[in-house]
């Protein structure tokens, strides 16, 4: 078993070999024809050989040690020791910015991940929990992000009017592109969202009177425009971000809202309309023969989602000082589902823990290896495949109940 | 106003033979292939580095245009078709009896794959290209190499077909047509033909129908189904492949993100004529060129992407069966 396993490996690489060639060592030119260059196509090679052993080797693991491959917290636990483990990290999250410089990239860098953390495990309640799977995720950010844009430098609402008018926007646009999904099966639910998703940007990008096309709203530019108390209750609510230490200050924000989240969709997934979406998930016709009205929760998964979206989107405008449409294309959609599907669907901390490998890793390797911003998409593709051919349930995924 | 609907017509043709690969997939799957676009990509880059390394070592001075052409958009399809075959056996085969969720999100993963890979293998001659706008950090995650086949030189060769055949355009009352638009439209519909007679006529033919009607039934009477989804790739990859030279010669470039518009619309135009329906998908293809000329003509270009979107949810709002399509019992 295990020798013609790897004598098949060693076909497939050699097959792979041969159909990368066309492209990674054959340039042609008009002039000169074909030219032909060899170190690139040995560099693929070796890729091809190294992943395939890894693949291979993740198998035989699966296959050895059926330990390592399951679920890392299957025994129930008591609720003081549920909740110990994430109460230390929120501390130690909220106390990090006191040891550290003012303006220092890193404080930005856990925020951009908490940020993308409240996102992706917003969207877990629609694929992870629900099974809908949606490819326009970025589209209900941008909604949020620039509602609360709008809505501060043109009607100088307060903060925390347009904190909640973002989230609801995002929620009811995520209500109407729930509409049409009631009817649709999950993969031409796929198209429409991702159909949607570019609809959203190419709207942001043509309305230039409104959102300011590819250079984002007008005046949002001038950075006191978003980070100047505003609104009748301006001067003494305090606003995230209006303070003197902008970073900071947002940072604690995006810790809180991340929290509330985990926290929300942790019950939600305990609760009687959680079992009721993963339920749906697994068979929605017996789901139906149940006495679930589908129709009410495939609403609400995709009510709640947004809206979880649209709220990170206030963060991201708040930290960024400004936005523009390319922020928010298909590549971002792709790593939201990317964070769901390697953390595990379904899995509240899955999500957040696919959030952190996939955003922070590639920034702090950064240093190291210049090159390696190019090669991230390449490998969100690849982590999407691999985990659904090798390990379905993700990193802390459960089994589901079949 | 004619010239328009003409030019419709032709997009509509490319739309057209990008659908059949979609339509052909599901029929036997029920999966959307989502890196059929990335197939066709593929297949664009083959055709045009082999039709670009022919012009430079002289084979087309001394064969002829059209030969060499020809030649390409084996070479094409050759490639795409080894392509199709890999990716059904990496991505969607171990999957077949998983939850259909995770063989889509495969597909997805594969089609990321692809796109990048090509993107950063195919160093592009032009000079890069990035968004205007964005931070640094933004370029340098998502801005990537734009690659253009340099459009000067290729709409050379483009012409130097055109007047090797002697005449460059003929009109139909108004509107002009030129020979890459006949033989875009005559191509759709000759490969639409022998494709029919193909399922219609040939044993694996036979075998691929009985496939889609009921995949397990299919293999007790002694069908092999995972040879017969083999071929199905196979074929829709060639065919894809086709439609990739086609489009480059069209737009006179190779790109490497033209397989995610390419898919997309081909996927609304399946959808249009009736997903899993070979003359549907040639109908839903000419109908959503048509569709979108007419949508450039009455609300402007800047949303040119938008109307086949518009068009895709009306079709499976109101119609989910599509124009052609007949209504499949939800199999429980």
């Amino acid at each position: 078993m295990t020798q013609s396993r790897l004598v098949r490996l060693v076909l497939a690489s050699v097959a792979a070999f041969l159909l990368s060639w066309p492209f990674v060592a054959l340039g042609a030119d008009e002039r000169t024809g074909f030219t032909v260059t060899a170190w690139p196509a040995l560099q693929v090679a070796l890729l091809v050989v190294v992943s395939g052993l890894a693949f291979w080797a993740l198998i035989e693991m699966k296959e050895r040690w059926p330990a390592a491959a399951a679920p890392l917290h299957s025994a129930p636990r008591r609720a003081m020791s549920r909740w110990a483990a994430p109460g230390a990290l929120f501390v130690a999250l909220a106390v990090y910015p006191l040891f550290r410089p003012p303006a220092d990239p890193m404080l930005g860098l856990v925020l951009d991940t908490m940020t993308f953390a409240t996102i992706a495990v917003g969207l877990n309640i629609t694929i992870g929990m629900a099974g809908l799977l949606v490819l326009g995720h970025a589209a209900f950010w941008a909604v949020g992000a620039y509602t609360f844009v709008l809505l501060t430098v043109h009607f100088h609402l307060n903060f925390w009017i347009a904190f909640a008018a973002s989230g609801a926007s995002a929620a009811v646009v995520g209500f109407l592109i729930g509409l049409p999904a009631l009817r649709l099966r999950g993969d031409y639910l796929a198209v429409v969202t991702l159909g949607f998703g570019e609809a959203v940007r190419w709207v942001l990008k043509n309305e230039q009177h409104v959102t300011g096309g590819d250079a984002g709203i007008p005046g949002s530019e001038i950075r006191g425009n978003l980070w100047e108390p505003q609104g009748f209750l301006g001067d003494w609510l305090w606003q995230p971000g209006s303070g003197s230490d902008v970073l900071r200050e947002c940072y604690w924000f995006a810790l809180g809202l991340l929290a509330v989240c985990v926290l929300c969709v942790t019950l939600l997934s305990h609760s009687r309309l959680g079992r009721a979406l993963f339920a749906l998930r697994e068979d929605e016709t017996a789901a139906r023969c149940m006495g679930i009205d589908t129709v009410r929760i495939k609403l609400i998964a995709f009510t709640s989602s947004a809206m979880w979206a649209g709220l990170a989107g206030v963060v991201t405008a708040e930290y960024r000082g400004s936005i523009s449409p390319d922020l928010f294309d298909f590549n971002m959609s792709v790593l939201f589902v990317a964070m769901v599907v390697l953390g595990g669907l379904g899995s509240v901390w899955g999500s957040v823990l696919g959030a952190t490998l996939l955003w922070t890793i590639p920034v702090l390797l950064q240093d190291f290896f210049p090159d390696i911003q190019r090669f991230r998409m390449l490998a969100f593709g690849a982590v999407m495949c691999a985990m659904m051919v090798v390990k379905p349930d993700g990193l802390l995924g459960k089994k589901g109940s079949k | 106003m004619l010239q328009a609907l003409l030019n419709g017509v032709v997009q509509g043709a490319i739309y057209a033979i990008v659908a059949l690969g979609y339509t052909m997939v599901y029929g036997i799957l029920t999966l959307i292939n989502f890196a059929h676009g990335e197939v066709v990509m593929i297949g664009a880059y083959a055709g045009v580095v082999t039709l670009a390394g022919l012009t430079g070592s002289g084979a087309v001075e001394s064969a002829g245009f059209v030969p060499c052409l020809a030649a390409s958009i084996v070479a094409a399809m050759c490639v795409a078709a080894a392509y199709g075959f890999s990716i059904e056996r990496i991505a969607y085969r171990p999957l077949r009896r998983a939850p259909p969720l995770s063989a889509l999100i495969s597909a997805i993963g594969v089609s990321i794959v692809l796109q990048n890979y090509v993107m950063l293998s195919q160093p592009g001659r032009s000079a890069p290209i990035y968004a205007p706008t964005g931070t640094d950090a933004y370029r340098a995650t998502f801005g990537g190499v734009m690659l253009q086949f340099d459009p000067g030189d290729f709409g050379k060769s483009i012409d130097r077909f055109v007047q090797g055949l002697g005449w460059d355009r003929f009109y139909v009352g108004t509107g002009a047509v030129t020979v890459l638009d006949a033989v875009i439209v005559v191509l759709c519909v000759a490969m639409m033909a022998g494709l029919w007679t193909f399922v219609q006529r040939t044993r694996t033919g036979r075998s691929m129908r009985a496939t889609s009607q009921d995949r397990v039934m299919a293999g007790l009477v002694g069908v092999d189904v995972n040879r017969v989804i083999s071929t199905t790739f196979v074929i829709g990859s060639a065919l894809a492949a086709v439609a990739g030279v086609l489009i480059s010669l069209y737009t006179t470039q190779a790109k490497f993100d033209m397989g995610f518009s390419a898919g997309l619309k081909a996927f609304t135009a399946a959808v249009l004529g009736g997903i899993g329906n070979i003359p549907g998908a040639m109908v839903g293809g000419i109908l959503l060129g048509v569709a979108e000329a007419a949508g450039i003509q009455a609300f402007g270009a800047p949303y040119k992407d938008v109307y086949a979107f518009v068009l895709l949810l009306a079709v499976l709002i109101l119609r989910p069966k599509g124009i052609m399509g007949e209504r499949v019992a939800e199999k429980v």
